[in-house]
């Protein structure tokens, strides 16, 4: 299956120009300046315009370019980039309700596995080590705090509590 | 400057902060040595793990992953005519075909032995030169400042590759971002629509995260992950005095000219190289340049390393990036509540003497660690990329959550990545949005205070005679590469 795209640096570069558009309606909004200077509204309405100007010359260039006309996309390709995009937004919805350690160890050993590492005797243990590893890491020795979880699995496998536990 | 000098030697030679500074070299020459693993990745990836340190400590850390990935980036480059770092292009052209007569390693050792110098000369030219440059900056005031930004800005034309209109626009839509959050001069909030998250702005190391790492690693899910193989062998690493005597004068020409390149805001180690590379070979060529000479490597690699420091000379002195690793430098100092410019040199001596001697104790043990371990380093291209690419979403993503513990730069820098994979499948170029990113508000500051201060006339620009110079050089340096390419399509 293929999916074509017809037109796309004109597209982009007529998005650019509803882009800036949206800039100077959202702007109508802010504050003017005090005393005849510029309000906040000058820098971004400035960088707008420059953005429409380039976009148009884009646009104009386009129709005179060769490489311009369609292109076809393979649903292989799609599936090369959605599974890891979907992989990264599944992480970050579940960060915060399933904790760091497991949230981790699950993404590491599912793109391992989507990336070749197809046994999971090798792929599982590597993603739960290297989430050890990365946990000890940050929380224990650069004291950032990293989400715990339901389960509290990151504090089983906290180096330094391990240690004061055999002390 | 000597007392300086001094305190910032006791100050690098403490245990933690060599170890730190150790530490950045082997993974910089380890993630350079890997194919498609750039500087300016690595960096982003890995800045998360000094934010929580003091700021010497952590700047070690990332100088010596800098100087490390960028001289690494030639072992591909040699061995399997990939380079590592886009900086080591220009090596390819000669040090491959010195492996493939058998001498790898005599193209290593001279590869590691020019970067040395390339990186040991540029740390003394900016020990020099840029202590001037900031006094001399004192001076700057709003005008200056604002026309100072808009000359990084308008350097963005020069480092778009092929197309000029796609890096003014990329440029420009950095620009943008930074506008997200609470006006500079008023304190309004803008683009924030209600959300209050929004108001302190879009957090920049997020966005370089998602640039440099996760949209990197989109777009290699996407091209298909392809394991390299390094076949050569590497032997014969102690080059003869032969081999030293001829390209020691040609490593210091380009060592100085590979500083100077690197100071000009956005042009980074790639344009060195090439630069350097293109002298030597105009002045010295007796028809063996690009079939293995070794002066190719060395002029290439001396060019490449010697930009770091002179990229650090605009990012201290006046705080415009000279090129991806330094914005992400200036982000990371931005994290400890450290803005450079010209105060810096004055607000915190101790930290710009310990980056000046920090900077050239790494180019010292790459020197060191390069040339023993040639062998092992050669051996690491071979590392199959199907563990890699996992562990670079997953530290980039840990990375952006380290910035604050807050989700929502998980969610900024997926959607960076996302953007930064679109640009490049479209060929607009991300360094000009990186200036866009850090100059913008630099720019709009300047601006809006010189305006203030003429009650609004933009007579105040003409009044400066340095900010009127520095504003036409800025419109000479966007036009000149356009006239240019015009005239090459005409020819």
């Amino acid at each position: 299956m293929e999916l074509h795209l017809s037109q796309v640096e004109k597209a982009t570069s007529l998005l650019f120009v509803l882009f800036s558009a949206a800039v100077f309606i959202i702007s109508n909004s802010f504050p003017s300046g005090v005393g005849g200077t510029p309000g906040p509204a000058l820098f971004p309405r400035f960088i707008a315009t420059c953005i429409a100007f380039f976009a148009i010359i884009q646009f104009a260039y386009s129709i005179h370019s060769e490489r311009e006309g369609v292109q076809s996309i393979e649903s292989d390709h799609i599936l090369r980039f959605a599974v890891p995009v979907l992989s990264l937004v599944t992480y970050a919805l579940l960060l915060p309700l399933t904790g760091f350690f497991l949230t981790t160890t699950g993404f590491l050993s599912g793109m391992m596995y989507y990336s070749g590492v197809n046994r999971i005797r090798v792929g599982l243990p590597l993603g739960i080590v290297i989430t050890a590893i990365l946990y000890n890491v940050f929380v224990q020795f650069l004291r950032v705090p990293l989400p715990e979880g339901p389960f509290g699995i990151g504090d089983a496998v906290s180096v330094g509590r391990l240690i004061g536990q055999i002390v | 400057m000597r007392v300086n000098l001094l305190g910032a030697v006791s100050s690098v030679t403490e245990p933690v902060t060599l170890l730190l500074l150790l530490a950045g070299v082997l993974i910089g020459i380890i993630m350079g040595s890997l194919p498609g693993m750039t500087a300016t990745m690595t960096v982003a990836v890995l800045v998360s793990f000094t934010f929580s340190m003091e700021p010497i400590p952590g700047m070690m850390l990332l100088l010596g992953i800098y100087g490390g990935a960028l001289y690494a980036g030639s072992i591909p480059a040699i061995l399997i005519r990939t380079p590592g770092t886009p900086s080591a292009a220009a090596t390819v052209f000669d040090g491959f075909p010195l492996a493939q007569q058998g001498k790898a390693g005599q193209a290593i050792s001279i590869a590691t032995i020019a970067s040395f110098i390339g990186g040991a000369i540029s740390v003394i030219l900016l020990t020099f030169v840029a202590p001037q440059i900031a006094a001399f900056a004192l001076e700057f005031a709003s005008p200056e400042y604002f026309a100072l930004a808009v000359f990084g800005l308008s350097i963005i034309a020069s480092v778009s590759g092929d197309s000029i209109i796609k890096g003014l626009i990329s440029g420009l839509f950095g620009m943008f971002l930074a506008t997200v959050g609470l006006d500079p001069v008023m304190a309004a909030p803008r683009f924030t629509f209600g959300y209050e998250f929004l108001t302190s702005g879009i957090q920049f190391i997020a966005v370089m995260i998602g640039l440099f790492g996760i949209a990197e690693g989109l777009y290699r899910y996407q091209s298909e992950l392809t394991e390299n193989e390094a076949g050569q062998e590497v032997t014969d690493i102690v080059p003869s005095r032969n081999v030293l005597k001829r390209v020691l004068p040609l490593s210091l020409a380009s060592s100085v000219g590979g500083t100077i390149i690197g100071a000009i805001p956005g042009a980074g180690g790639d344009i060195a190289s090439f630069v350097t590379y293109n002298e030597s070979k105009r002045w010295l060529d007796d028809g063996t340049f690009g079939k293995g000479d070794i002066r190719g490597v060395a002029a290439a690699e001396s060019g490449n390393n010697s930009s770091t420091g002179g990229a650090l000379i605009p990012t201290l002195t006046l705080g415009i990036p000279g090129d991806s690793v330094t914005a992400i430098l200036i982000g990371a100092l931005m994290v400890h509540g450290i803005r450079p410019g010209p105060d810096l040199f004055q607000d915190e001596p101790e930290l710009v003497y310990s980056i000046f001697v920090g900077f050239f104790l790494v180019y010292i043990v790459i020197l060191i660690v390069g040339l023993l371990g040639a062998r092992a380093w050669a051996r690491i291209i071979d590392f199959p990329p199907k563990y890699l690419w996992p562990m670079i979403f997953m530290l980039s993503l840990v990375g952006a959550y380290a910035l604050r513990g807050n989700p929502l730069d998980l969610w900024t820098a997926i959607g960076a990545g996302i953007l930064g994979y679109v640009m490049r499948v479209e060929e607009y170029p991300l360094a000009p949005m990186v200036l866009g990113l850090i100059l913008g508000p630099i720019a709009e500051v300047n601006l809006r205070r010189s305006l203030q201060l003429s009650n609004g006339s933009l007579s105040i620009f003409i009044d400066s005679p340095l900010a009127m110079v520095i504003l036409i050089l800025s419109i000479v340096s966007v036009l000149y590469p356009v006239v240019q390419q015009i005239q090459n399509k005409r020819a």
